[in-house]
């Protein structure tokens, strides 16, 4: 067997894995050290062909006024400086091209915009579930469109990486309430 | 399974040597130009092992996306990583066991690893949440799986990279990302392609269905390239310059037809080069709308802005590069037809004049590819009677006759093109029959 052809499968066999261990060193740092803000969202149920069902998660706001002199370029990575209340929910602070020193901020990516405040995406969109509960929760959203019961996102926030964490509805986690649904 | 030609050729010259039709010098000449393609001798074993690594791949990924979050996440990060171990096993004994490993077994390691770098990629994202749309995802798995092609030699392997960057180029034409994250990046993710397959080959031949991968890729993939690189970001959003857009991919599909080949490659039929196919059938339809005075305006200012973008300049080089080689080599046909990617250059601004042009030059081209075969020089006379056939049922429609004119005269170029196509088959019989001595 030829010696570079030996190399060039390690090589690819350590990338193989550093790619995805490295995705998992980043997530774990931001679930164990990262701060928790919470965000009222919607979360209707599509489907990933590769990866499965889950809960495409839409906060209800993600606007901000950019920063006092700024102009923010469209499609573009901007930072969001949050300020969370006494509930835990965060709000907008102001939205900024340059990487805040410390606080509560997240990356996130500006939309195209005329005037007002500057739309953006936030770098979470998805919940995923079990595919057994997933019809479950479309149930769970017919039967409560008009109620005032919200899904609440909580996500990890740690150097400007945002981590979704989990689902809950009035203070119980998404997954636990579909279970007992199901029961 | 059928045998390739060159199968079949190799098997006849051993016999014929045997019998002394054909000297040894002779019969190595033929060999060395028109060489066995790799693999191809064990095509059902090969398809067989890769069908079974696709479904138990396919399978993998079915079982990921139930999603086990009944399990704790060292536990369902486990289902993610030990696939790819042992899938990484398998490779590394095929690879130890080296040409002594049936090429069978190499596929089936080879897309077995591809799919289980994509079931990890999928259980790490799902347990984590992650954000992004499914070509983020995509973009990944091909470029971890690219090395394979080069380590198995693994044709499975080339032709899932060769459809999955593709599909990856044409989603990301209209974002308007830098160009690492755009369709901009396909011609690099192909010569990284080409280098990984001559690496592990030694040689650029293929066998035909990864040829009609590749030219099928390049197609899409180009096109989606050109369309990125002709459109512009304002602060209303992303905009294409769609006239610019059809010149650029004109002259690609052009230069696709074109593409230099060895004397093998020339001396093959067309059946077995797709890229002659595909950029051929592209060009011929670019022209036949060009026949419409609106669109050859159109056409025409495309191509007055395009001539600006560096996008439009290099394969116009490429292009030119490529139509000399094709004229060195009496590719009179290709480069006939080539020649349709440069009208709206020569045709001027005047819409009904730009048409007229292409009418003219697409009828003038089918009777001279005709005439040429008739006289015995090189020529393409099918390609000829399509064009004639195309143009002609593409104006009757066009035209204010009543439909029965329409009608009879459509009945009348059907019968004169299976005419023509007895006509030339016979033709072609009489000639390969041997005359009495």
């Amino acid at each position: 067997m030829k010696a570079s052809l030996l190399t060039v499968f390690g090589l690819t066999a350590f990338a193989q894995w550093l790619v995805p261990l490295m995705a998992i060193r980043q997530h774990e740092q931001v679930l164990t050290e990262g701060s928790v803000i919470k965000l009222k969202c919607l979360a209707p149920d599509p489907y990933d062909p590769l990866r499965g069902r889950f809960l495409a998660v839409r906060p209800d706001w993600d606007s901000a006024d950019a920063a006092k002199g700024e102009t923010l370029i469209p499609d573009q990575p901007a930072y969001l400086v949050l300020t969370v209340g006494s509930d835990g929910y965060a709000s907008a602070q102001r939205l900024t091209a340059k990487e805040p020193a410390d606080g509560l901020y997240v990356r996130v990516k500006t939309r195209y915009h005329y005037r007002g405040k500057t739309p953006f995406t936030w770098p979470f969109d998805r919940f995923y579930l079990n595919e057994h509960l997933a019809p479950e929760a479309d149930q769970w959203f017919a039967e409560n469109i008009r109620s005032t019961k919200g899904i609440t996102a909580e996500v990890r926030v740690l150097r400007g990486r945002a981590v979704l964490a989990d689902l809950s509805v009035d203070g119980k986690p998404m997954r636990e309430m579909l279970k007992e649904r199901l029961r | 399974m059928k045998n390739s030609p060159h199968d079949w050729l190799h098997t006849q010259l051993l016999s014929w040597q045997t019998d002394g039709l054909l000297s040894p010098e002779a019969a190595h000449t033929l060999r060395a130009r028109y060489p066995r393609e790799a693999g191809e001798s064990n095509l059902g074993q090969v398809l067989m092992g890769g069908l079974g690594a696709l479904l138990i791949g396919a399978g993998l990924i079915a079982v990921i996306g139930h999603n086990w979050d009944d399990f704790s996440r060292p536990v369902r990060l486990s289902f993610a990583f030990l696939p790819l171990l042992l899938t990484q096993l398998f490779s590394l004994t095929m690879l130890r066991r080296a040409e002594r490993a049936p090429a069978w077994w190499r596929e089936t390691a080879g897309l077995l690893q591809t799919f289980a770098v994509g079931a990890c990629v999928a259980v790490v994202s799902q347990i984590y949440n992650m954000g992004g749309e499914w070509p983020d995802f995509l973009f990944w798995w091909f470029v971890l799986s690219l090395p394979l092609v080069v380590v198995l030699r693994a044709q499975g392997v080339s032709m899932f990279y060769l459809v999955a960057i593709a599909i990856w180029a044409v989603h990301q034409a209209e974002h308007a990302q830098a160009w690492l994250g755009s369709a901009l990046l396909y011609p690099l993710l192909l010569a990284a392609f080409g280098g990984c397959w001559w690496v592990g080959q030694r040689s650029f031949a293929m066998p035909i269905g990864l040829r009609w991968a590749l030219a099928l890729s390049a197609s899409f993939g180009f096109a989606a390239a050109a369309y990125r690189a002709t459109g512009e970001v304002s602060s209303y959003g992303w905009r294409v310059e769609e006239e610019s857009w059809v010149w650029v991919c004109m002259l690609m599909a052009a230069a696709l037809m074109l593409v230099p080949l060895s004397v093998g490659g020339l001396a093959e039929r067309t059946g077995r080069k797709p890229q002659v196919v595909l950029g051929g059938l592209c060009l011929l339809g670019f022209g036949i709308v060009g026949t419409y005075a609106d669109a050859a305006a159109d056409m025409h200012r495309g191509m007055m802005h395009a001539l600006g973008m560096p996008c439009a300049v290099l394969p116009l080089l490429v292009f030119a590069a490529f139509a000399a080689q094709a004229i060195l080599a009496k590719r009179w046909a290709l480069v006939v037809l080539a020649g349709i990617s440069l009208l709206p250059v020569i045709g001027g601004p005047d819409g009904v004049a730009l048409a007229t042009c292409f009418t003219l030059y697409i009828a003038a081209s089918g009777v001279a590819l005709i005439v040429l075969d008739a006289k015995g020089l090189p020529g393409a006379p099918r390609l000829g009677a399509v064009m004639l056939s195309a143009l002609a049922i593409t104006r009757m429609m066009n035209s204010h006759l009543d439909l029965l004119v329409k009608g009879l005269a459509f009945i009348v170029v059907g019968i004169g093109f299976l005419a023509f196509n007895i006509h030339l088959s016979r033709t072609k019989r009489l000639q390969l029959t041997p005359s009495d001595p």
